[in-house]
């Protein structure tokens, strides 16, 4: 199947790209994608790329209008490449049938990226972006929100919420689920995880809890004898680690086995469906829960759901084909074609501009999606974004919940 | 008459894809294979691919097929012959002793002999001199190990650059595992960086393995053998040196460079670095797309404008994320002007600016061997050195491959077969595959170095401008 999602795609971008043999065959509109394709785990990456194609293979048509995607690769040398997105952004401005494309993978991609889209009014849609530099000014960026917008009007936007809210959603789970009181974290990803912190003291707050202790690594410690001795003087019944498995983020949470028994470890995507987490967590873990900031359809029971999945399933089969954000990919297509359609409408049916697209996927309203429902705020973030829980249980990462954030 | 069974398994099959398609037949899954030869997944499906291609089929069971079908063949790839070759245009008018060749072909031609098979001379091979397969590759790749051991046993993570001093002594941008490493007689070791305190001037390099050096992702040596390093830790470009005793000098600071060490690997350089017989230092700043001089005071050389610039002042010309640098005999200065796909020259009297490849058309591509360099097409151009003759040989990283411009303007092929992988140690270098190779040097005795980065290696094509 995937061979033939292969020959799909393939032909797709050969109409996009390649031009037709007839003018007949030559698509009205085009929807591009800026994936790193070529890069490290790449079946991850044309997972992607299927859900994309499948969406607008769903849709051959707006109003009217062809409609065909064109898939780019940003990875240069394995790598996702700033060079190469910029590069692409550029390729897909100079092709006027391009309104609308669904990228980038990561947010660093998308500082370069942004700027040569906004001033040419291209909407972005990304399915997986979370950097909240790209949004909101939360802390000093560089390069700003603002200046990655420099025709002053927002053309990027996501689905996927901005990572600090990933604190807010733990906070409220450890608050209201957990029933934990007294929380003392630590970060080592620098001004970005301090957001998290906040985030997360703030909504403990709301819910009678107390962040007792903060601590900041500018290197990878070791050891956290020190940090968790101090949060058990303090009275800490959990602790709250911004940090990557890379980082130690699992050992901190062995260290709690002698230090802290009984304690919980809470954590972020960081460490998050990390198989290596496993092992450095040892033998007799504490309890350990992270948050996610993608919702997996394929966890929920709503029917309307499952059905849509059980749908796509049909045409992707293997377990790769449906893993992380391939239906916050195909979500983020279906939106920009919704928005497509809602601005050929608004122009009496003529195909509208590039900017005609942005004005209408700003005004997206409760779009219906496999992963949530969806609207945008001003800065082009999800008004209510979704947030998964997940915990460890037994050597293995299970599903908890989905938790609907609020207004961010 | 048509080949053999061996002779198409040698003509087709490199020995590391035989022993993938051999692999294939016995039924393992990519993954089996990259855990039997200790290599990654990604590394098995390029082979895999490499194989499809090379046999013309589309299926692991028509490979299987094409396996069975050959089983009788004993499946060994007869060693190359260096003395028997057919020259390949790209290469051959970039080597000096190539026109030798060149003459020799235009002569059988002549003569009415219409086979190209010469007994002299051998293609430049290629090896690799640093870097191994990490037991466990981590994203974004590399690992680190190996010191005090043979180099090419030793663990890198996406070296960017090198630098051979006049003694032969190596030095690697060991950019991913945030080091300098050295290679003296083909023992590597950590000279610089791989800790998370502040630089401080004058400590010794030893010490500073507790140190961080962020992004040190060029490195340079000048007349007197002194090592620079050019890196970004707090967002600052910084020039760094460590001269022959071990002790760290801070030589400038030269502006934002966008990029501290608490963000993950960027996966781009910083910037370049070129020094003069003087000590007088040329700076590639990519984030501010220009390249600054440094001789005791800073000032711009090259970039800042808003057009390209061809022809005019080279301070007006618009350059995009300039990485390498590098000088000819006469100081004009070569960069690898990556954004923009090309190689720019400026010109050393008149301080102008010319392309001198690349840029004939508006995004990035991959033609024009054996043609006017002008009218070729590269793709993110990373470095740039300069050959005693004049000779400029160049990354094309988003080619996967490596290029020269000879002094009459033409471009050539000179290593890599435009298809990322690993493959080729030991075979002449145009049948080589790179992953993104960033930076590249030459010595003084004509070897050519390259920082194949993705691949986490350093490869050497020696003798490329210089008698064995």
């Amino acid at each position: 199947m995937r061979a033939f999602a292969a020959v799909l795609l393939l032909g797709l971008t050969a109409v996009a790209c390649q031009g037709a043999e007839t003018t007949s065959s030559r698509p009205d509109i085009i929807i591009a994608s800026d994936l790193p394709t070529s890069a490290f785990a790449p079946d991850d990456i044309v997972a992607l790329e299927q859900a994309i194609g499948l969406a607008i293979s769903q849709h051959s048509a707006v109003e009217g209008y062809k409609l065909a995607y064109w898939s780019l690769d940003n990875a240069l040398g394995a790598q996702h490449s700033q060079l190469r997105g910029r590069a692409n952004v550029r390729r897909m401005i100079a092709n006027p049938s391009v309104l609308g494309m669904v990228g980038p993978h990561s947010s660093f991609i998308a500082a370069v990226e942004m700027p040569e889209a906004n001033l040419a009014h291209l909407a972005m849609v990304s399915p997986t972006t979370t950097g909240s530099c790209l949004t909101v000014a939360e802390r000093p960026c560089s390069p700003t929100a603002a200046s990655l917008r420099p025709s002053g009007s927002n053309n990027y936007f996501r689905i996927t919420p901005r990572d600090p809210l990933q604190g807010r959603a733990m906070a409220n789970y450890a608050a209201t689920k957990l029933g934990l009181r007294r929380v003392a974290a630590f970060n080592e990803i620098g001004p970005e995880g301090s957001l998290y912190v906040d985030e997360f003291a703030k909504e403990f707050a709301l819910h009678g809890g107390t962040l007792v202790y903060q601590q900041s690594y500018d290197d990878t410690p070791d050891n956290f004898s020190a940090f968790l001795m101090q949060a058990r003087a303090l009275g800490a019944d959990a602790i709250y680690g911004v940090a990557g498995v890379d980082q130690n983020a699992c050992k901190a949470a062995a260290q709690m086995n002698g230090l802290m028994p009984g304690a919980v470890f809470l954590a972020t995507d960081s460490i998050t469906l990390n198989d290596d987490c496993m092992a450095d967590l040892g033998s007799s873990p504490p309890e350990v829960w992270a948050t996610y900031g993608y919702v997996d359809p394929r966890t929920s029971t709503e029917p309307r759901i499952k059905k849509q999945v059980d749908d796509y399933r049909k045409v992707y089969s293997k377990p790769l084909d449906t893993g992380p954000y391939v239906f916050a990919a195909y979500d983020s297509t279906r939106i920009l074609i919704d928005a497509i359609g809602r601005a050929i409408k608004a122009n009496d049916g003529k195909l509208p501009s590039r900017a005609q697209v942005v004005a209408a996927v700003a005004q997206t309203k409760d779009f219906v999606g496999v992963t949530g429902t969806y609207s945008f705020d001003k800065n082009g973030d999800a008004l209510s974004p979704m947030m998964t829980i997940y915990r460890v249980n037994q050597g293995r990462w299970e599903f908890v919940q989905v938790s609907r954030l609020g207004a961010s | 008459m048509p080949p053999g069974p061996t002779q198409e398994i040698a003509v087709r099959l490199s020995p590391r894809e035989l022993e993938v398609a051999t692999m294939v037949a016995e039924g393992l899954t990519n993954r089996d294979i990259a855990a039997k030869l200790f290599i990654s997944e990604r590394t098995a499906d390029g082979h895999l691919e490499h194989i499809r291609e090379k046999l013309g089929v589309n299926t692991r069971a028509q490979v299987t097929a094409w396996v069975v079908r050959h089983e009788s063949a004993p499946l060994v790839v007869p060693a190359p012959s260096p003395r028997v070759v057919v020259v390949p245009p790209g290469w051959a008018l970039a080597h000096p002793r190539a026109w030798l060749a060149a003459a020799l072909v235009l002569a059988l031609l002549t003569a009415g002999v219409g086979v190209l098979r010469l007994t002299a001379p051998a293609l430049p091979i290629i090896r690799t001199i640093a870097g191994s397969q990490c037991a466990k590759q981590v994203y974004p790749g590399g690992c680190y190990g190996g010191d005090n051991q043979r180099a090419a046993g030793a663990q890198l993570a996406r070296p960017t650059s090198v630098a051979v001093d006049s003694r032969g002594v190596m030095y690697i941008a060991d950019y991913g595992n945030h080091r300098i490493r050295k290679v003296v007689d083909g023992v590597i070791t950590t000279i610089a960086g791989g800790g998370s305190g502040n630089l401080v001037d004058g400590a010794l390099g030893i010490s500073v393995s507790t140190r961080s050096l962020g992004y040190a992702s060029a490195v340079a040596v000048d007349s007197h053998d002194r090592l620079y390093l050019l890196t970004s830790r707090t967002g600052v470009l910084e020039v760094w040196t460590i001269d022959t005793n071990g002790f760290m000098h801070s030589v400038v600071a030269v502006g934002s460079s966008n990029i501290t060490i608490s963000q993950n690997a960027p996966n781009l350089p910083v910037g370049g670095l070129a020094i003069t017989k003087e000590g007088v230092l040329f700076i590639a700043d990519r984030v501010g797309d220009r390249v600054m001089r440094f001789d005791g005071e800073t000032s711009t050389y090259a970039g800042t404008g808003d057009r390209q610039g061809d022809g005019g002042a080279a301070t007006s010309a618009q350059l995009s994320w300039p990485i390498g640098l590098a000088l000819d005999k006469q100081e004009n200065l070569y960069i690898a002007d990556t954004g923009d796909n090309r190689i720019r020259r400026v010109d050393h009297a008149k301080g102008t600016i010319t392309t001198v490849a690349g840029g004939a058309g508006e995004f990035e591509g991959n033609s024009g061997d054996d043609g006017p360099a002008r009218n070729a097409l590269l793709s993110f151009p990373f470095d740039v050195a300069v050959a005693p003759d004049g000779t400029i040989v160049f990354t094309d990283t988003g080619n996967h491959r490596i290029r020269s411009i000879t002094p009459d303007g033409k471009i050539y092929a000179v290593a890599g077969t435009s298809r990322w992988g690993f493959a080729g140690d030991g075979l002449p270098a145009s049948e080589a595959e790179f992953d993104g190779p960033e930076g590249l040097t030459l010595d003084s005795k004509g070897n050519l170095f390259i920082a194949d980065t993705e691949n986490q290696r350093v490869r050497e094509i020696p003798h490329l401008f210089g008698a064995p």
